[in-house]
């Protein structure tokens, strides 16, 4: 814990951590300093001069944006002076600024609107003045209209401190203009599109293509959900008005969520959403009612018997995970349970399992990116421009920008191993044991003494660093700077990618690396509820209570299977089941091959539960209506069961209160520290393409990729 | 001209303000970071031009003062107010040339605009030289001719004038001159205007 400093905001008492500024510092106390150019989080640049305060015992005004919280300061925030240095600011910023509240989006959530009602200017004793900029609205997603930029530079430094580097300033002055290199439009730069801009933009200078005369602040009907597109799970608010998503943002301030997130929400109601249940009449899906898809599901199940298989994608929630396990084990009888993420992130699940206990996983990746002094990244390209866990990427790119220390483990020079403080191993394919053994031994080297227990074992395994050196193919010297720099570091964070994810030892090195220096674990699952649906019985030897365990796997369910039942949106197989069922929003691939399609509800649709990569648990609340006749996924398995079997069938009540329970043991058996350190011997491990067919099965869903390529490859040939 | 060759000092004002706002060498520009600097300089330059260009009222001179007191107050770095306190100290030292230029009189006669020219009928001959001189066709009057009678005084034509100066050294008699400022407190301001076609003789 920070040491606490006590100080007075316009007499009142507060208790802040050391380190804070005056403007979050005078927030905790209720007290809002105005600014235009603060963003919470980053360092302050006292750009706009609102945020002027009077400190006791100095001389002049100081910005408190800038200024860092002191035992016993006392803080006047509304004297004349400093209220005159604001309405001097907001007044000549009003002469440029195009006075046409009547019909900005913005209105009721424009900083500029707000200080000028709270400072009473009503226009501008300044001449107006109009630099009659071009509308830049080439771009599918964001416009730039630079006549109502205020020349903040929010937007500057969140784009900056992401790493996506696209906005900056062109020009001084009053004229300076928000752009991009060369000034072309955004979908011609490196821009991702993930809208932090947007929401950082104190005024409607950027602003989503689609907002003008969609609704203003106060009319819009805002509620709190999470993402369910990747692993992140990031926590966003879905704005409606009139029964239509018409903008989404990110719930917190300086949060991040990416273009599929924000902008992804045309995909629900897209040409190839599933809208009603599908059977198949000879060649083709016709449409069907539900009790009628209902009933040939359930009798194809039932024929199958135990020879029914059950696919559960990483993105369904507990509460539909929990019901498809218990149709399975419980009401059809099948065992042959899997989630395509078991495949993939299967060894790195059991290594933290022996490491940190049954259900340590969720509690192992509790780790807090954002205090990390050091972040070790291995066999994961967290990336925004591949649009793979973008927010991942995000958070470890602003870590490094504040000066920590990036360790890139890959086979590959991945967009994070360019940052200027990132030290690349880059090692041959399967190496990745071996090389954390002779990493670990490099640490152990710089002095550093594991408190855990079970290390002396090992130690016995670890290898020199030559022979790491040379069975890696990275030069010893680099291992031995990346082991410095993790010997010395403060709070470091092992993130944990899939691209070791299968492999068990691998993971078990790797977490092993952790415990020396009881640094944070960040297993990242690219799946939103990769660990909650393995967490809730969807793998084959997770049976609970009476039901048998060792089913057939993910790669056994492929072919052999009387009937199989695919929920959620798994990539397409080469499947030889006698009778497929699908459950799924999109059309996809393997639906389209389905006996049976059943419809259900997907991103902001959605009601549940999910446990994201970072363990947390996340609510999603239905900010949609769902589109068609669309049902939940734990509503489908509900129904489907009481008319597979009436007495053995369960209500969605049941499947909820299950899924809670199983949550509440899970979360018991896992210990927040660490078992014993487990040793491992070093080997080769074999890689699978499944995960790139996952992203694209994301991204396609999303309806953004489409987009995204087509605009990157004008630039391509444009440039 | 440049600054330092001038006198008026709303000009040297406004050229100092001018080549720090637009400078392209990096240790003497303005670094364009903080809004009252970036925004508040810019307006007392345009303010200037705009008293400079005889369009001056009460209301600029007021809010020059602001900028003055604000930008000291509030900008971020010492050039902003270095160049805060040029204007403030050039609105004590010249507040009265400042009232005079809002009146529309300019001391030195530099500022263009507020230098208006008029012709004293009693030293002019009427020979037309002037007429002939003047670009914009702002001097009107007819050419004195032996044995003829009923022609119309030279005047300067005070709304189509664009103060170039050129009438002054053409005409013989001195008869061209400045109009004077008459003084705060003065009743009568500028010469009258007439529109075109309303001359009262």
């Amino acid at each position: 814990m920070s040491k606490m400093v006590n100080m007075e905001f316009d007499g009142k008492a507060v208790t802040v951590p050391e380190g804070m500024t005056l403007v979050d510092a005078a927030a905790t106390a209720g007290i809002h300093i105005p600014n235009l150019c603060h963003i919470k989080e980053l360092r302050g640049v006292g750009a706009c001069r609102m945020c002027m305060v009077e400190i006791e015992g100095m001389k002049t005004p100081v910005t408190a944006c800038t200024m860092k919280v002191k035992e016993g300061m006392k803080v006047a925030t509304r004297t004349d002076k400093v209220e005159e240095i604001r309405k001097f600011v907001v007044d000549l910023v009003l002469s440029f600024h195009p006075l046409d509240c009547m019909t900005c989006p913005k209105a009721g959530d424009c900083d500029l609107q707000r200080y000028a009602a709270d400072l009473g200017i009503r226009e501008s004793s300044f001449g107006r003045k109009s630099f009659n900029y071009e509308l830049n609205d080439r771009s599918p997603f964001i416009t730039i209209d630079n006549n109502y930029c205020i020349l903040c530079g929010r937007c500057v430094r969140v784009c900056k401190e992401q790493g996506t580097n696209v906005l900056d300033f062109m020009g001084r002055g009053i004229t300076t203009k928000v752009s991009t290199a060369l000034d072309k439009p955004l979908h011609e730069s490196e821009c991702t599109f993930c809208g932090s801009c947007v929401d950082a933009c104190p005024v409607n200078a950027l602003m989503e293509r689609d907002r003008w005369q969609h609704g203003r602040e106060w009319d819009l009907d805002k509620r709190e959900s999470a993402c369910t597109a990747c692993g992140s799970g990031c926590r966003v608010v879905v704005n409606k008005k009139d029964g239509k998503i018409v903008k989404v943002n990110a719930k917190e301030d300086n949060g991040y969520i990416c273009v599929i997130g924000r902008f992804g929400f045309d995909s629900l109601a897209a040409a190839n959403r599933v809208v009603s249940p599908m059977v198949r009449k000879g060649a083709k899906l016709a449409p069907a009612t539900w009790g009628d898809a209902i009933k040939a599901a359930a009798e194809g199940l039932k024929k199958a018997g135990a020879n029914a298989g059950f696919l559960a994608s990483g993105s369904l929630m507990n509460e539909e995970a929990y019901a498809l396990q218990s149709l399975a084990r419980d009401v059809v009888g099948s065992g042959n349970i899997d989630t395509p993420a078991s495949s993939y992130a299967g060894g790195l699940l059991s290594a933290l399992s022996a490491v940190y206990g049954d259900g340590g996983a969720a509690i192992a990746s509790q780790a807090d990116l954002s205090t990390a002094d050091l972040v070790v990244v291995i066999g994961a390209d967290p990336s925004q421009k591949k649009q793979s866990l973008q927010e991942v990427d995000v958070m470890i790119r602003r870590r490094a920008q504040a000066g920590a220390k990036v360790i890139v483990i890959s086979t590959e020079k991945t967009g994070l191993a360019a940052h200027q403080n990132a030290i690349l191993l880059q090692l041959k394919a399967g190496a990745d044991p071996v090389l954390l053994a002779g990493l670990m031994s490099a640490v152990l080297a710089e002095g550093v003494s594991p408190a855990s227990k079970g290390f002396d074992g090992v130690k016995k395994t670890l290898i020199s660093v030559e022979e790491a050196a040379a069975a890696s193919g990275v030069a010893a010297e680099q291992i031995v700077t990346a082991a410095k720099a993790y010997a010395a570091a403060k709070s470091p964070i092992v993130v944990i990618g899939m691209g070791i994810g299968e492999s068990e030892e691998a993971s078990l090195q790797a977490l092993n690396l952790a415990l020396m220096k009881d640094a944070g674990v960040l297993p990242l699952l690219p799946e939103a509820n990769a660990l909650g649906v393995m967490q809730m019985g969807c793998t084959p030897d997770a049976g609970s209570g009476k039901a048998k365990k060792g089913g057939k796997g993910y790669e056994e369910m492929q072919s052999g299977m009387k009937a199989l039942f695919v929920a959620g949106n798994v990539p397409d197989m080469n499947s030889k089941a006698d009778f497929l069922i699908v459950q799924t929003s999109h059309l996809s691939p393997l639906a389209a091959k389905a006996d049976v399609v059943l419809p259900m509800t997907a991103l902001y649709e959605r009601e549940g539960t999910i446990v994201n990569t970072y363990g947390q648990q996340k609510v999603l609340v239905a900010a949609n209506e769902a589109e068609g006749t669309a049902k939940n996924g734990a509503d489908i398995a509900a129904e489907l069961s009481l008319v597979i079997n009436k007495t053995k069938g369960f209500t969605l009540k049941d499947a909820e209160s299950g899924a809670k329970k199983v949550k509440a043991a899970k979360i018991a058996a896992g210990s927040f520290k660490p078992v014993a350190a487990k040793a491992v011997k070093a080997s080769a491990r074999s890689t699978s393409d499944l995960l790139k067919a996952i992203n694209q099965g994301m991204l396609q869903e999303s309806g953004v990729s489409k987009v995204l390529v087509v605009t990157g490859s004008a630039a391509v040939a444009k440039g | 001209m440049s600054q330092h060759e001038s006198k008026c000092p709303v000009k040297v004002t406004r050229l100092k303000l001018h080549e720090f706002y637009y400078s392209d060498d990096p240790k003497t520009q303005m670094c364009s970071k903080c809004h009252p600097c970036k925004l508040g300089i810019y307006d007392a330059i345009k303010i200037l031009e705009i008293v400079q260009a005889g369009k001056g009222g009460e209301v600029h001179a007021s809010l020059l003062r602001r900028i003055a007191r604000d930008v000291k107050d509030g900008s971020m770095c010492k050039k902003g107010k270095d160049h805060a306190d040029i204007l403030s100290a050039f609105l004590d030292a010249s507040g009265a040339e400042l009232e005079k230029h809002i009146r529309g009189y300019c001391s030195s006669n530099e500022c263009a605009q507020l230098v208006t020219y008029d012709i004293d009928p009693t030293l002019c001959t009427m020979c037309d030289k002037c007429r002939e001189a003047c670009p914009s066709f702002a001097i009107e009057g007819q050419k004195i001719e032996p044995y003829k009678t009923g022609f119309t005084p030279y005047r300067i034509r005070q709304k189509r004038c664009t103060h170039c100066g050129d009438c002054l050294p053409v005409c013989p008699e001195g008869a061209i001159f400045i109009v004077a400022d008459p003084g705060p407190d003065a009743d009568e301001k500028k010469p009258e205007r007439h529109a075109v076609g309303t001359c009262p003789v």
